[in-house]
């Protein structure tokens, strides 16, 4: 069981969480003007990186906010943790 | 008191407190301290189980968790723990054990003959016998695990035990009460520091209670009682004597299984517990296991490891034998040789593999240097061993065998530090040869391992590095440094010992050689295995089941691995070690399970009206955690009956049910009903305050995922109805695109299910009785009409009145908040007595929905149904964007021959429709057959008399009066149907805007 | 006047073993208060601080509570409060006009909760059964309000000054579940409960 940082209530146990999958996944801003390829590539595609990964978790037991979390797949080390808004590191 | 093997003087039992028990039924006694298996000893029985494959007669090994072979069942038969340690088992009075894996008798055991016969089932016999024909494994199987094996699982339920969990947090965990544990609590307990020390005894110590030890030069029980004294006062410590630290698990989560103390005075505790600890630090100070020597008949009854006859005679006052060969590689025998010759122990010899002298001289004993014992004598009890003298390679013999007559054969191969947790952080082992054994090779950020679990088998070393521990692990969590004063103690060095992995075979003395005694794994098969190219470690473990047993080869598995290495001629680091993993000990799945048993296996909710249902006599049955009223049986007639009759009541009268459980959003913003065209397929822009509309919500792949009514109370306040199955996952959808996606809008959102209780009242006399009851809201079509609300006081209570209809007949949905739920309902009851108004359960819905010809999520809407497959295409507004509609141009998603939801009707009118049938237009059960369309719901419709179902039907709505077959090879049926439109009454909708 | 009405709580609780002197874990029903969520715009600090400034201070650190005029004001989310009242005076209403701006959202969640007292020396003990929070008071102070999950139901813990214990305010779904296991689990600790 993880130990999850939230940015706002600070570490708590994995059970406190939902797992949202992929932070980096963009919905397209016009969906109707998406091309076919990007629109398949936002609901259907996600990466699955050996190492480092950056997630969304809800802390839906807690204060019900949604954060990024990034995470090495392969250790489980918890890297990073913050608000959705922070962008990707480039 | 009849325990012949019991010493006068000694030991840390309490004497004065005899305890009786029976093992195979036979009654024996033993005293408060025992383990089962001192007490097994105090009596002079070794003979306490048989092994897996061979059926050999077995006895007690060792003293401690690494116990391979005395394994029992504790408990009354039907209600036992099988597979337990007798090592492990503290004795109170009126325990129960059996032996296990033998019949008629422990004694007697008629699959002893395998021993026999081994020679024709070497390492991977089973699968290289069994493995043609492939389809009859499954009868070989049957077979072969009936002969092979340990404990059987019980067949009862014992209702007497509870099992528990506790969350815990500390800055310092230390693992193991010996010198180095003791020491590194008390270091960080002064620190300020919250310390949790655990070992798996109940007394502390560790292997200070196995050997008398000077400590400041007195008796170290004073150490150990004044360290201990300190440790229980202080608030920040919490000492967990019985506690198993089975795994470290990630962001440092140990797991720790802690027994109760048979006999407790209060009987409500738990038997065990799941302690899961979440640390900053870790100390681990688990000490070391001792390895076997691995000759000829070594599992024989009276084959025990020297540390454990000494442990014995010093914890206990037993005596494990009365006259003994000791056989060793190294110094820590002769200590258990002196101990075990003061307490009246003849012992016949020494016998060890150097040729230099250990550190340790005992006068008046025999000893043999450069020799070994390379077999050992008799059956179900030793009664000799074979001595030979070992030749400078360690893998021949020079010079004759020599016979010893002994009862006892005290071994010692080396020592293993405990490395489990270490492995389980990623830690990664080294070989060092110095003292032949596998130890940490790195230093881990959270955890640190010493004493004899670090390979520091020096007493004034462990206490040292116990207490550098405990210091670097409170600097670590920000406390200052503390001193302590460790003992003066014993700092010399033993004399290296001899690796020796295994002994050669002496002629006439044959015999099996066991490495891993659980898994009945010896040096033969570890030699096939590895001339049969099983090279890695990894594979020799499964081929030969080498350290599979529930002790994971505590015992076995350095050797393992050395005798691979020989084999292959390569250096004991090449060949690697397995990985361990959790649990370090077997963890009964009741402490997995904790009081998550039985009705408490997961929370029930419950409705306000909860009670009123059961009042009224309901049937419940689970929705999702709810608890829904499935029908009222009124005078104990089935759910059919009763069902069709709460149907019906419905369509001629006046029914009530509970819909509390329908999920409930609050939304509040001046986005609102722009997030709710985004949610939603329809537009909400234009639905006026007051008024209800029906939403339908897709998932981004353009599938239909939730359904539910939506009111709009004021200009920016909306309440959303979700399905009840859906109702945390829609929540959790909408917050994830409003924080996420959309950031931007204006909108919170709350749940508010549990806010309020919710009543459908319906039938055609719903109106009528909604007018009886006390209140000021106008119910009439005028001021109420279809898909409109009102607000107001009913029952004297405020209420909000949605007038929606899932049944298709006139209907209101009342709803108040919850603490009124009840008076409420009590007022509509007496409100439609003269209608015989009908509480009306689940499966009644069901009927009426299907009547209607509604869709239900999970069943019509199964995640694969788009809008238009539902029929409902035309509600998708091509004015706006929304959550999956660009997926709804995909071609798949507007191919011809997509199924659609239709109804169907038997032909012959008195037939019933199997549930879960799939649709073909040939009449056969026989397959290959096309499936072009399948039953989703079905029902004794009693306003059509007959049955009717609702299916997804390729290209379902162009077929309507075609002929089909509903094929169910489960039940063997094959039944025609007519397909039909999907509404069954009241197409134009007249009844529900009346 | 919401006395007068007929209210019927999630739970009635019979009392059980007498003396609470010997009890570990003492448990009791409260009773029914006003509970309000109340979210902050978009944007919240003027907000907050024009509520400051009337007086009416709300907690910004997360999972802390304050006293709020009569009633509490617990953290529960980023610019959203429950406001407590015991008294259950407090209505939408009255907040409403008392309020110096305007807040996004008030919703009445007093039904929604039910809310149990778990006091005794042995509190802390009971709750760490099924909480995996951390209970110290270096990590969950007096008049801490988390929200965390307590035998697998979803819940806010307040703790109570003096060493009282804590206030769970449980969704009332699930109410009459905890209070039975929360029974079971304090059997060992001699439970008292108290009738409510």
């Amino acid at each position: 069981m993880l130990l999850i940082p939230c940015p706002w209530c600070g570490p708590r146990a994995q059970i406190e969480f939902t797992y949202g999958g992929d932070a980096d996944v963009r919905r397209p801003k016009d969906a109707m003007a998406a091309t076919g390829a990007a629109w398949h590539d936002y609901v259907y595609l996600r990466d699955n990186p050996r190492g480092s990964h950056d997630e969304i978790w809800q802390h839906s037991a807690g204060c019900r906010r949604w954060l990024r979390l990034t995470r090495d797949t392969l250790t489980h080390a918890i890297i990073d943790s913050a608000p959705p808004t922070k962008e990707p590191p480039s | 008191m009849s325990q012949p093997f019991r010493i006068a003087a000694g030991g840390r039992i309490e004497r004065d407190r005899t305890l009786s028990f029976t093992f195979d039924g036979r009654a024996l006694t033993g005293c408060a301290g025992d383990t089962l298996a001192s007490a097994l000893l105090a009596n002079g029985v070794h003979l306490v189980g048989r092994s897996f494959k061979y059926h050999r007669p077995r006895g007690i090994y060792s003293a401690g968790p690494e116990e391979p072979n005395a394994m029992v069942a504790l408990g009354p038969t039907d209600t036992h723990t099988p597979n337990l340690r007798a090592t492990e088992i503290e004795l109170f009075d009126g325990l129960q054990a059996h032996s296990q894996n033998r019949w008629p008798s422990l004694a007697r055991d008629v699959r002893a003959v395998v021993d026999r016969a081994a020679p024709l089932v070497p390492a991977g016999f089973y699968y290289k016998t069994f493995m043609w024909p492939a389809d009859r494994w499954m009868t070989y199987e049957k077979h072969i695990r009936h002969a092979a094996g340990l404990g059987l699982a019980s067949t009862g339920v014992d209702a007497a035990a509870t099992y528990d969990r506790r969350f815990a947090h500390c800055d310092v965990l230390v693992v193991g009460g010996g010198a180095a544990g003791l020491t590194a609590a008390l270091t960080a307990a002064r620190a300020g520091a919250r310390v949790i020390v655990a070992d798996e005894r109940p007394t502390w110590g560790g292997s200070l209670t196995a050997a008398p030890t000077t400590l400041d030069g007195a008796d170290s029980r004073l150490w150990i009682a004044s360290t201990l004294a300190e440790l229980t006062e202080r608030d920040n410590v919490t000492l967990l004597p019985r506690a198993s630290v089975f795994g470290r698990y990630d962001q440092d989560l140990y797991g720790i299984a802690v027994r109760r103390p048979d006999g407790s005075p209060n009987d409500a505790a738990p038997r065990e517990t799941l302690w899961l600890v979440r640390t900053q630090r870790a100390v681990v100070a688990a000490g070391a296991i001792e390895r076997p020597l691995v000759f000829a008949n070594n599992d024989r009854p009276g084959v025990m490891l020297a540390g454990a006859a000494q442990a014995y005679l010093n914890r206990y006052a037993v005596m494990p034998g009365r006259r003994a060969v000791i056989a060793t590689n190294n110094d820590s025998a002769y200590a258990a040789a002196r101990d075990l010759q003061a307490a009246g122990v003849d012992i016949a010899a020494i016998v060890d593999a150097r040729v230099e002298p250990a550190r340790i001289t005992i006068d008046g004993v025999r000893h043999i240097p450069g020799s070994a014992v390379v077999a050992a004598r008799g059956h179900s009890r030793v009664t000799g061993a074979a001595v030979a003298h070992l030749g400078s390679d360690g893998k021949s013999l020079d010079g004759a065998v020599e016979i010893i007559d002994c009862d006892l054969i005290c071994a010692s191969g080396g020592w293993s530090p405990t490395v489990h947790l270490y492995s389980h952080a990623g830690g990664k082992l080294r070989y060092d040869s110095d003292i032949a054994a596998l130890v940490p090779r790195d230093e881990l950020a959270t955890l640190s391992v010493v004493g004899a679990a670090a390979g520091q088998f020096v007493l004034d070393r462990c206490f040292a590095a116990g207490a550098a521990a405990g210091r670097q692990a409170v600097a670590a969590c920000g406390y200052g440094a503390t001193v302590i004063d460790v003992p003066v103690c014993d700092g010399q060095a033993a004399t290296p010992p001899r690796p020796l992995w295994h002994l050669p075979l002496a002629r006439g003395h044959k015999g099996k050689r066991f490495v891993d005694l659980q898994a009945d794994v010896t040096v033969d098969d570890v030699e096939l295995a590895a001339r049969e190219g099983y090279r890695s470690v990894e594979h020799l473990k499964r081929y030969t089941t080498l350290g599979m047993g529930t002790d994971q080869g505590k015992t076995s598995n350095i050797n393992g691995l050395a005798i691979l290495a020989e084999t292959l001629n390569d250096p004991i680091d090449a060949v690697g070690t397995t990985t361990f993993r959790p649990p370090y000990t077997p963890v009964t799945l009741g402490t997995f399970a904790g009081r998550e048993t039985g009705k408490h296996f997961a929370p029930i909710r419950r409705t306000p009206l909860h009670d009123r249902h059961e009042q009224a006599g309901a049937v419940f049955a689970p929705a999702g955690l709810w608890l829904r009223p499935h029908y009222y049986p009124r005078g104990g007639v089935d759910v059919q009956t009763a069902s069709r009759r709460e149907a019906t009541a419905v369509r001629r009268s006046v029914g009530l049910v509970d819909v509390s459980t329908l999920g409930r959003i609050d939304i509040q913003g001046t986005d609102a009903a722009e997030l709710l065209n985004r949610l939603y397929v329809n537009g909400w822009s234009t639905l006026a305050i007051g008024r209800v509309r029906y939403g339908l919500m897709l998932r981004e792949d353009g599938m239909v995922s939730d359904d539910g009514t939506t009111a709009r109370l004021a200009a920016d306040h909306y309440i959303m109805t979700t399905t009840t199955a859906n109702a945390g996952a829609v929540m959790t959808h909408i917050e994830h695109y409003l924080q996420l996606v959309w950031p931007d809008l204006d909108v919170r959102v709350a749940s508010i299910t549990d806010q309020w209780a919710v009543i459908a009242v319906a039938g055609p006399n719903s109106r009528a009785t909604l007018q009886r009851v006390a209140g000021d809201i106008d119910f009439t079509n005028e001021s109420l009409p279809f898909m409109g609300l009102a607000q107001g006081t009913f029952a004297g209570v405020p209420a909000t009145v949605f007038r929606i209809s899932f049944s298709g007949e006139l209907a209101y949905e009342v709803a108040v908040p919850a603490d009124y739920g009840p008076a409420v309902w009590d007022a509509l009851m007496a409100a439609g007595e003269s209608f015989d108004i009908t509480p009306y359960g689940t499966e009644a819905l069901g009927i009426l929905r299907v009547e209607k010809g509604h869709f239900v999520i999970g069943a019509e809407a199964d995640g694969r149904a788009t809008a238009d497959d539902l029929g409902l295409g035309r509600m998708q507004s091509t004015k706006k964007d929304f959550v999956g509609r660009r997926s709804l141009g995909r071609p798949a998603l507007t191919a011809p021959n997509r199924k659609q939801l239709v109804g169907l009707r038997p032909v012959d009118a008195a037939a019933a429709i199997p549930a879960g049938a799939q649709i073909v237009e040939k009449p056969s059960l026989i397959g290959p057959v096309e499936m072009i369309g399948h039953v989703t719901s079905t029902a004794f419709s009693p306003e059509r008399e007959g049955f009717i179902a609702l299916a997804m039907i390729a290209n379902g709505r162009a077929r309507v009066g075609d002929q089909v077959f509903a094929s169910s090879p489960l039940t063997d049926t094959l039944v025609q149907m007519t397909i039909t439109n999907h509404v069954f009454i009241d197409p134009n909708g007249e009844r529900l805007r009346a | 006047m919401p006395e007068a009405l007929p209210r019927e709580p999630a739970i009635r609780p019979v009392q059980k073993v007498g003396t609470a002197s010997t009890a570990g874990v003492v448990l009791t029903l409260r009773p029914a208060a006003t509970i309000l969520r109340l979210c902050a715009p978009l944007d919240h600090a003027p907000f907050v601080a024009a509520l400051a400034a009337a007086g009416l201070s709300l907690p910004e650190d997360p999972c802390i509570s304050e006293q709020w005029g009569d009633a509490t004001a617990f953290w529960v989310a980023p610019g959203e409060w429950w406001l407590v009242d015991i008294g259950a005076t407090l209505t939408e209403t009255t907040i409403r006009a008392d309020l110096p701006a305007r807040p996004r959202a008030i919703v009445d969640l007093s039904h929604s909760r039910t809310i149990m007292r778990i006091g005794g020396s042995q509190a802390v003990d009971l709750v760490a059964k099924g909480c995996p929070l951390d209970l110290d008071p270096t990590a969950f102070p007096t008049g801490g309000c988390p929200q965390s999950v307590l035998a697998g139901v979803n819940l806010l813990l307040h703790r109570l000054p003096a060493n009282a214990g804590f206030d769970l305010y449980v969704p009332r779904s699930y109410a009459r579940h905890l209070w039975e296991w929360l029974q079971l689990a304090g059997a060992e600790y001699r439970i008292s409960v108290a009738a409510g």
